[in-house]
């Protein structure tokens, strides 16, 4: 075995050593049991125009708003619906933009599929481009793009104002 | 001195108007006697716009209450250092804070081209000053930081409480600095499109620029994270708010053509992309002040509405459509010296880096838009918050720190088996051992330990170069490992201090990773003597105390720590009321180390004495400040001057020409 893979397998011990030190400790899987109000907190925007998922308005600022609707969540978790359908009870009151996320339907699903799909199409471009470079190049004529620094018209005049100048000093 | 002020800005709004038009007609027609009277305008905007900057600072800080934006930012309780911090915490102000930053960015470039790139300066000049008129237009006839009012208030409103933190000398001056200093880069490439001085001149001459702007845009986003994380008391350092998202794209597009630039450099290609780059960079820079000022999208940060919005979209328009069809002009000229050879290559690699960090930005930028398409195409509003970044951006990144490690590992042009052979063994050995361990000791979720093993695997790959590098010094010099390492990074600073700041960047991640995804929580209300426990932490109430600060009435709580039984002293979190504000300030208890931090945030309380607690055990969180303070010391060794830049050839220079095998890669 290569030496270096040997190194590096003993880094690798040493960091995985250093993380768990230095780390939170390996969690388990969490099991999937009735919502609590800290899961719908953080998927539901507050509405006292603060711009802020409940969770974070509810802890930065004193706001009653997020305070009610943490109520209303834990009524509804009280009355054993789902994650899903309190989020469309939420949305029944207050409308779409109760949600800090869009839906994966419908027009929403443009949100989340739209930038892969961009850096998809834009990789396969790319990719396709540098093959078709790599398949035609010619001869192996490199060029230097080492640009002499010319002072240009405009810079001679700089440079006789200037001189004429000191020679005034 | 609200009229002086007033004075200055029109009088400079004419002389950057006349300084723009002087600059670029002087440069079309080669007159000399223009272009001197055009450089003398540029020290005098950056004189003008000195004066009126003065000028409210003096209001500022003589509690000048005649002048409305005085009145509104500060009060005489306020600390004389606030009081000059509200220089950019208004619109008004902030404006003025730019204007000033842009003119004295255009001297500076001004004194730093006396002997080179003449023939670029003038139109630098010509787009500096346009854009500087365009903001003194905005401020002398529309958006007045002088407008005074009919009668001075007894004491101003000073600033909100919020902003009454240390971030606040920092985190808006940095972000204006990157901002403003995008224009310089920016300015450059338009000069070489409307000279015609195509080939690397205009990068090599806003080289410093862009990393002075790339790094102040990520240290003031840092400092910016720091100070949510301290004050706002939701445990968290980003929250993908539209503001932070619009400071966080030039950025990451930045960090793009700072990779790109380097392929142009060395190989004459990507010309057009580096173009389009930074004029999307900047494009970005000023969407970002837009969204800011104009209260365009919902945001913690917006400002005010009013005639800001329509202007900067009017100049946002006129920027992006102008340098794009400029480019579309010069495309003919703008070809590639050479080709791609390649799959397998440093360009293709850092090509793939580019569409990354582009896509990134894409992301975030369509993420933040949504919300008025939505509302455009469905008549519906949507939100797009924190969840929806998270999830679409944390792929992209992950995918980004992979290529931060594989990159230096394939040679340019070029790369043979054995070569990638050779590279990739020790950093894969480390990273596939880290992620399989950290796996099968029970780490989940899955990518966390995939994160971690991308992680090691680049810390791996920087480790490999250093070596490679240290060891060819100590063979060839005979030079010991601590005379070896400081002078390798010295003889190539762009080289390794690059590589530095990608140490930086992995810190940051590890931080990153770990608080998102092992940060704990628990919510409490306790009597004095009760105890709150968080994982291995035991937190005893002591007690509530409220005294008062200055103007402030200051409500304290005491916490004893305990972890694994050993104590840790007193923590104390608080709540603190401004006088003429109702909403109070949370300042966060933080015990902070290597492992984690303990963040406590007081709730609120009750007359009984009991008070509520949220705790939170936030995982790796400094290694983001550390990785911040690496990432400053990368940039400042990369940024330093390099004399023997020049001695250093293109890879071009040292292939041999046509019918000749190259030597070496």
């Amino acid at each position: 075995m290569p030496k270096a893979i040997i190194v590096g397998a003993l880094m690798g011990l040493l960091m995985v050593g250093g993380l768990l030190m230095a780390a939170p400790r390996p969690q388990a899987a969490t099991a999937s049991g009735p919502p609590t109000v800290d899961d719908l907190t953080d998927e539901l925007m507050c509405q006292c125009d603060c711009g802020m998922t409940l969770a974070n308005c509810f802890e930065s600022m004193e706001c009653s708003v997020s305070g009610s609707m943490a109520s209303e969540i834990q009524q509804q978790i009280d009355q054993g619906k789902s994650k899903g359908e309190i989020s469309d009870y939420f949305v029944a009151q207050y409308g779409e933009a109760v949600l800090a996320s869009p839906r994966k339907s419908g027009f929403g699903l443009a949100a989340w599929t739209i930038p892969f799909l961009t850096i998809a199409v834009g990789g396969g471009a790319t990719a396709w481009l540098v093959w078709l470079w790599a398949r035609r190049r010619g001869p192996r004529v490199y060029q230097t793009t080492a640009g002499a620094q010319d002072a240009g018209p405009l810079g001679r005049y700089e440079d006789q104002v200037d001189e004429d100048l000191k020679a005034l000093e | 001195m609200p009229d002086l002020g007033h004075a200055a800005l029109l009088t400079g709004f004419v002389i950057a108007a006349y300084t723009a038009v002087a600059s670029f007609v002087s440069a079309r027609g080669r007159v000399g006697e223009l272009w001197l009277s055009a450089r003398n305008g540029v020290y005098a905007a950056f004189g003008l716009t000195t004066i009126a900057s003065g000028a409210l600072l003096y209001g500022l800080l003589t509690h000048d209450f005649r002048i409305k934006y005085v009145a509104e930012y500060t009060s005489r309780s306020q600390s004389p250092l606030y009081n000059f911090a509200a220089w950019w915490a208004g619109l008004e102000g902030s404006l003025l804070f730019w204007a000033w930053l842009l003119s004295l960015f255009a001297v500076i470039v001004l004194i730093q081209s006396r002997r080179n790139n003449r023939e670029l300066i003038p139109y630098v000049s010509a787009v500096t000053m346009a854009l500087l008129a365009y903001f003194l237009g905005m401020m002398g006839f529309a958006m007045n930081p002088f407008e005074t009012l009919p009668v001075a208030p007894a004491d101003g409103m000073g600033l909100n409480p919020l902003l009454d933190n240390p971030g606040m000398l920092f985190h808006p001056t940095f972000l204006y600095m990157g901002y403003v200093g995008f224009t310089i880069p920016f300015a450059f490439a338009i000069a070489a499109l409307m000279s015609g001085r195509l080939s690397t001149d205009w990068i090599r001459a806003s080289r410093r620029w862009t990393l002075f702007a790339w790094f102040a845009l990520g240290l003031g986003n840092l400092f910016g994270a720091q100070w949510a994380y301290t004050v706002l008391g939701w445990g968290g350092y980003w929250g993908w708010d539209p503001v932070e998202n619009a400071s966080f794209m030039p950025w990451l597009v930045g960090t793009a053509f700072l990779h790109s630039v380097m392929i142009q450099e060395r190989r004459g290609m990507l010309k057009v992309w580096n173009i389009l780059l930074i004029i999307i960079a900047f494009s970005l820079c000023l969407f970002g002040t837009m969204v800011t000022r104009s209260g365009i999208l919902s945001s913690v940060h917006s400002f005010s509405s009013g005639s800001a919005g329509p202007l900067f979209l009017a100049l946002l328009t006129a920027v992006a459509a102008g340098s794009l069809g400029l480019l579309w002009l010069r495309l003919p000229a703008l070809r590639s010296e050479n080709q791609l050879d390649s799959l397998v290559s440093r360009e293709s690699s850092f090509l793939l880096n580019n569409l990354l960090l582009v896509g990134a930005a894409f992301a975030i930028f369509w993420g933040s838009v949504f919300p008025l398409l939505s509302e455009a195409v469905r008549g519906v509003k949507t939100t797009v918050g924190p969840p929806f970044f998270k999830e679409v951006t944390g792929p992209i990144f992950l995918a980004l720190l992979l290529l931060m490690g594989i990159c230096p590992l394939i040679g340019w042009r070029k790369a043979s088996a054995e070569n990638l052979a050779r590279n990739f063994l020790f950093p894969s050995g480390v990273g596939v051992t880290t992620g399989i361990l950290l796996f099968a000791l029970g780490m989940r979720p899955l990518f966390a330990a995939l994160a971690f093993a991308v992680l090691a695997f680049v810390a791996a790959s920087i480790l490999l170069e250093f070596y490679r590098g240290v060891r060819a010094r100590r063979r060839s010099r005979g030079e010991n490992y601590a005379i070896a390492v400081p002078r390798l990074i010295w003889a190539n600073k762009p080289r390794y201090g690059g590589y530095i700041v990608h140490i930086g960047v992995i810190l940051i991640a590890l931080g990153v990773v770990g608080s998102q995804m092992f940060a704990t929580n628990v919510e409490a209300t306790v009597k004095p003597g009760e105890t709150i426990q968080i994982r291995n932490y035991v937190l005893t109430y002591q007690g509530l105390t409220s005294y008062t600060e200055g103007s402030k009435e200051i409500v304290a709580a005491t916490l004893d720590v305990q972890r694994g039984g050993q104590s840790l002293g007193n923590i104390v979190a608080s709540k603190s009321f401004a006088a003429n504000r109702e909403e109070p300030r949370t300042d966060v208890a933080i015990r902070s180390d290597p492992r984690e931090d303990l963040y406590t945030i007081l709730s609120g309380w009750s007359e009984d004495g009991s008070a509520t607690f949220k705790v939170l055990i936030n995982p790796l969180v400094m290694w983001i400040w550390v990785g911040g303070a690496v990432l400053l010391l990368g940039t400042a060794i990369a940024f330093w001057p390099d004399a023997r830049a020049e001695e250093r050839l293109p890879v071009t220079e040292r292939v041999p020409a046509k019918g000749m095998r190259p030597s070496h890669a």
